[in-house]
């Protein structure tokens, strides 16, 4: 039953597109119309620039907490289940070892936003 | 089958046209915040904007810049749809469409996904203002997921599941239970879903319109229903978590857990009227230095608490 549903909504996104082409195409191309957007002046330069390494760090340390979360949710599951308190100990100490490692990080200065 | 198709569709159709009178009341609603009328022209009261608005949108013209990757700029926005309306699959009504034990799970994941159709929007625009309003709210979404993630596990410390459903008619009012939860989990929602004060994406000041610049018809209707899209599913399962109840009688329920639904993402356009936007790397600094660390203690707070 879900797959069906995302299958009519996969139609529908198709059918927008293909309704958008249909009311809106033109064929009098003119060069302003064409080219890209940069306040009304001609492109200065390519827009395949070098991107900022500043993001790449992020990712890396988003990929650190998105594992801790990814690791988290099976204890979630069993909360009704497992209540021992050596499970719940555990699971805190995995926690403080995270919150150690971010407050390590922000020590370190990879948190910062330096523009 | 074939009536199973039906219901699908008929449940899209109502979700779009929600979204799409939402844009309206948006409109509506900042306007009384500004002490004006807002829009009223193209009938009483201005309700049949959402059809003029479709129709005015979808029939302008196609343009696809010739400097951009053509097929990347064509499935940007259809993913960024896709995984914003697939998002409904998990809608918690007494009579869903399916059946889905792990549905905050699958809510997660559908979350995660969408920003690489941000990223493939404002790379495939081949234009430096798409591609630096793409890295900005692609950074931003992904940064904002952790601390959203940690809260939204929090109130599951006391209930143990991850169905929409069972959580909405569990009957606990987390808000007793987890308040400070739920006021940094609407921050984090705001700035997951790109609203004021944290629309850096596309703060016209700055980058005129962020990863959506090339975007003409087709695009910028897919990506701005996406958008208010999510707003009400944000909304939609603030209110499943937090302000569960269960009355007797299930359709009345529902009806109630609608309203409230409505209620808050009345909350989202609240907010945009009357809180500035401020520096993006001030959001950054927020998030990593000041909502982490708060996430991760309140989920060791509810860790204890749920003893």
């Amino acid at each position: 039953m879900g797959v069906m549903y995302l299958i009519v909504l996969f139609f529908v996104t198709f059918g927008l597109i293909i309704l958008g082409y249909i009311l809106g195409v033109k064929t009098d191309y003119s060069r302003e119309k064409l080219s890209t957007y940069e306040c009304g002046f001609e492109p200065l330069a390519s827009s395949r620039q070098a991107f900022c390494l500043r993001f790449f760090i992020l990712a890396i340390i988003f990929l650190v907490f998105d594992v801790e979360i990814a690791l988290l949710i099976p204890y979630l599951l069993s909360v009704g289940v497992g209540m021992s308190w050596v499970v719940r100990f555990l699971v805190f100490s995995f926690v403080i070892i995270l919150m150690v490692g971010l407050l390590h990080e922000y020590n370190e200065g990879s948190l910062d936003w330096l523009f | 089958m074939l009536l199973g198709g039906i219901v699908e569709v008929l449940s899209m159709v109502l979700v779009l046209l929600s979204v799409a009178y939402f844009v309206i009341i948006e409109r509506k609603g900042l306007s009384i915040v500004q002490r004006r009328h807002g829009p009223n022209k193209p009938t009483l009261l201005g309700l049949l904007l959402p059809v003029a608005d479709g129709v005015k949108l979808l029939s302008k013209e196609w343009v696809v810049p010739v400097a951009a990757n053509q097929a990347l700029f064509l499935i940007g926005p259809f993913f960024v749809f896709f995984f914003s309306y697939g998002l409904w699959l998990i809608y918690p009504v007494s009579h869903p469409i399916g059946y889905f034990k792990l549905s905050l799970l699958y809510f997660l994941c559908m979350s995660s996904v969408k920003v690489f159709g941000v990223i493939m929007c404002g790379w495939s625009s081949n234009c430096q203002y798409g591609l630096l309003g793409a890295m900005r709210a692609a950074a931003q979404s992904v940064s904002y997921e952790i601390s959203f993630s940690t809260l939204l596990l929090c109130p599951l410390l006391f209930l143990g599941t991850f169905e929409l459903y069972e959580m909405r008619v569990s009957s606990v009012f987390y808000v007793g239970l987890c308040v400070e939860v739920l006021l940094l989990w609407f921050v984090s929602a705001l700035a997951e879903t790109n609203r004021t004060p944290f629309d850096f994406v596309e703060g016209e000041s700055e980058l005129v319109s962020g990863y959506m610049v090339e975007y003409g018809a087709f695009g910028f209707t897919l990506l701005v229903l996406a958008e208010y899209g999510s707003i009400i599913f944000m909304s939609l399962i603030c209110c499943s978590l937090f302000f569960s109840f269960q009355v007797s009688m299930s359709l009345v329920s529902d009806i109630i857990f609608t309203l409230m639904v409505v209620f808050i993402s009345y909350l989202f356009i609240v907010v945009r009227g009357t809180l500035p936007r401020y520096r993006y790397d001030m959001l950054m600094d927020m998030c990593w230095k000041v909502m982490l660390p708060l996430s991760i203690v309140f989920f060791m707070i509810s860790l204890v608490l749920s003893m």
